[in-house]
């Protein structure tokens, strides 16, 4: 009885948690690759709908300007360039991200595509890959609620009907006796 | 009664059809803060519903037992009121959950400031008071007072009832009102079922409950009798 006290206490005073990592140590994931210098992406391949999805782009001894076109499908994408001017020394590393909202998308779905394009200050196409992303949707935060006072029903019609038959039983046995 | 265990059977499978109705028929609640924990309509109205019912029972036992010292009406009152209490315990701890969810803020903010909440409440303790009262060795003078105190039901099941139409309170009114007619038909399916379904384990257990009082009482005479 007191377990169940103590658990029905956490459900409700829990509140919800969520965080959003823009650093680079956040992202388990990192693919590189060579393109007139050394870039590497980093992110996270479960995109939690719901919450902000963040790429994170790294380049290194680069040289001139390279722009980065992520697309899921048609019309969901973001661009985002790194580029190195004579100004600056060569070597230093450049950084830049690109979002999606956690509203992009609502239904789960693994294994999808992420279309990258690679190109050049003058628009032609230098590299293209593909990035597999796994659309996860997260329990809604009402389904605990959901559940407890679902169990209520089930607990207190179960617990009046052991209470009636321990009843009956005591009865039974006074009458037989 | 004759047929008490088969209402019973049906009663608690028709519960559970309502509750695969309400988890896998139907999907999310539109217009809802809290979506899933909508669901939890389909048993929480039945159970408030059959709560008024069981004790408006209490009521009507205890004034019948102050007229006439019907035996009869005071076994029914009494357990009457023990089934008030475990549906209204359903009613009262679903609807707390549900409106967490739905509504968010304080839950005892709440049961201060909504007169549904709070009258529902007051009259579940007022209940549970007579349930308590009633546990001593019995006699007229017990009787006689818990028929009194069963009879606040009188007042404490209306103001209930009606509170949220006529006092400050942010629970829905459905029962009665227009809105019973816009009632979605999938709303409505599993609220008359999750009612009929209810009422059904209700009776059976009521009937139960009447026996093994009547037993009681039966093996109280005899030892009387004997002594």
């Amino acid at each position: 009885m007191r377990l169940i006290c103590i658990l029905v206490t956490i459900s409700l005073l829990v509140g919800s948690v969520s965080a959003e990592c823009r650093d680079k140590n956040c992202m388990p994931e990192s693919y590189e690759f060579d393109n007139g210098g050394q870039f590497t992406f980093y992110y996270d391949s479960v995109f939690e709908t719901g919450t902000n999805w963040f790429l994170i782009l790294e380049g290194n001894n680069m040289e001139g300007y390279w722009n980065f076109i992520f697309e899921f499908e048609k019309g969901l994408k973001r661009e985002a360039h790194l580029e190195d001017r004579d100004e600056y020394p060569e070597s230093q590393q450049k950084n830049n991200s690109i979002s999606f909202p956690g509203s992009t998308f609502s239904e789960e779905e693994f294994h999808k595509s992420l279309f990258v394009n690679v190109t050049d200050e003058n628009g032609n196409l230098t590299s293209s890959f593909v990035l597999k992303i796994h659309i996860n949707k997260a329990p809604a935060e009402d389904m605990i609620y959901l559940w407890g006072g679902m169990t209520v029903f089930w607990i207190g019609l179960g617990s009046y009907v052991i209470y009636l038959s321990n009843k009956f039983q005591k009865v039974n046995g006074r009458e037989g006796a | 009664m004759k047929y008490n265990r088969e209402i019973g059977f049906v009663g608690f499978f028709l519960a559970l059809y309502v509750l695969y109705f309400s988890l896998i028929e139907t999907g999310p609640a539109k217009f809802f803060t809290a979506p899933n924990a909508q669901k939890l309509f389909y048993f929480h109205v039945p159970s408030g519903l059959i709560t008024y019912l069981a004790f408006l029972m209490v009521v009507g036992g205890s004034a019948v037992y102050l007229y006439n010292k019907s035996e009869y009406a005071d076994n029914l009152a009494k357990s009457s009121a023990e089934l008030g209490i475990v549906f209204g315990f359903m009613s009262l701890a679903s609807g707390t959950f549900w409106m967490k969810a739905e509504w968010g803020g304080d839950i005892v903010s709440r049961f201060l400031t909504d007169m549904r909440l709070a009258s529902t409440l007051a009259m579940w303790i007022l209940y549970v008071a007579y349930f308590v009262y009633r546990r001593q060795p019995e006699n007229s003078i017990v009787k006689n007072n818990a028929a009194i105190l069963g009879l606040s039901g009188m007042i404490m099941v209306p103001l209930s009832y009606l509170s949220s139409r006529f006092l400050r309170s942010h629970h829905p009114v459905i029962v009665g009102t227009e809105d019973q007619g816009s009632l979605d038909p999938s709303l409505r399916i599993g609220l008359y079922a999750g009612l009929f379904s209810f009422l059904l384990i209700y009776i059976f257990l009521f009937q139960l409950r009447m026996k093994i009082e009547n037993l009681e009482k039966l093996i109280l005479k005899n030892k009387m009798e004997n002594a």
